[in-house]
């Protein structure tokens, strides 16, 4: 089961290999980026920020979603990792499990506002996450376990 | 004489000039430390910072990065910018190994300095009551 799905920008670090990882008691970490499974020097460097205990999967989008909905997943703590709004919706499309988000950081770019200081949206992100909050999925913003969750719904 | 070596402390947040305090009071202030401190204004990007040292790269330099955690972002980023260069990167670093390889002998070849350095340092990080402990009962036999 997925015990966490994160928009993260840094995808594998500090925050989510020391402070997520044992909170939630995650056996497995997903990270689902096609720029990341076709790149072996990429994978190699997350390879080394593994937690001990953990087994790292990289894969691309529609092998993770493929992935999350086989009954070959069911049995293990997920923590899924994207780097963008989209991607995270186009697996919240494609995989119903995932009925909460947490944004936990988004770098501004050309073209980005802030929501917090950790997360900054465009205006096409803006249009993805009002479809996604239609469809009653929970967007959350916490950096940490410990923060409080801050709604985007408030935010934008 | 070999390539001139070059030291980086990159932290998350004000560790790395913290450290290099540190450091200027025990072995005093030295050339070729500098220091990189990540996310201290949170949505500003480390790679700018990171690609204007390692892009000052000269032909003859040799470079040892310290970073503070391996699986951080820091050390992630640091891979990336740094591979097929003359670059060593020590992970999760302390006071004592910072102290070592920055005293070492400059002519001697970094890969063997760090090596040594980082046993010297894994045998500076002791639980101290126990470390007395052990020497109360050795003394009582």
């Amino acid at each position: 089961m997925i015990k966490l799905t994160r928009i993260d920008d840094r995808l594998l670090h500090g925050q989510v290999a020391f402070t997520w990882t044992p909170a939630l008691g995650i056996d497995s970490l997903l990270i689902a980026n096609d720029k990341t499974a076709k790149d072996s020097f990429l994978k190699l460097t997350f390879g080394l920020a593994k937690p001990p205990g953990t087994q790292l999967l990289i894969k691309s989008l529609a092998e993770a979603a493929a992935f999350l909905q086989d009954e070959k997943s069911a049995h293990l703590k997920i923590l899924l990792l994207v780097t963008t709004v989209k991607e995270a919706s186009f697996l919240a499309g494609e995989v119903p499990e995932i009925r909460s988000i947490n944004f936990g950081g988004i770098r501004g770019k050309e073209g980005s506002r802030l929501l917090t200081k950790a997360i900054a949206v465009t205006d096409g992100d803006i249009m993805l996450i009002k479809e996604m909050l239609g469809k009653g999925i929970e967007l959350e913003i916490r950096q940490v376990p410990t923060d409080s969750k801050q709604l985007i719904e408030h935010l934008i | 004489m070999g390539a001139t070596r070059k030291f980086l402390i990159a932290t998350h947040g004000a560790f790395a000039k913290g450290i290099k305090s540190s450091l200027d009071i025990i072995i005093g202030p030295m050339e070729n430390v500098f220091t990189l401190q990540a996310y201290i204004d949170e949505n500003k990007p480390i790679e700018a910072d990171l690609a204007g040292i390692m892009g000052n790269i000269q032909p003859g330099e040799e470079w040892v990065i310290f970073s503070d955690l391996l699986g951080g972002s820091i050390t992630n980023q640091v891979l990336q910018h740094t591979v097929g260069r003359n670059v060593h990167i020590v992970a999760g670093f302390n006071l004592p190994v910072l102290i070592d390889v920055l005293m070492a002998d400059m002519d001697s070849p970094a890969a063997e300095v760090i090596e040594q350095a980082i046993i010297q340092a894994k045998e500076q990080l002791v639980y101290v009551n126990q470390l007395i402990n052990q020497r109360k009962s050795e003394s009582d036999q």
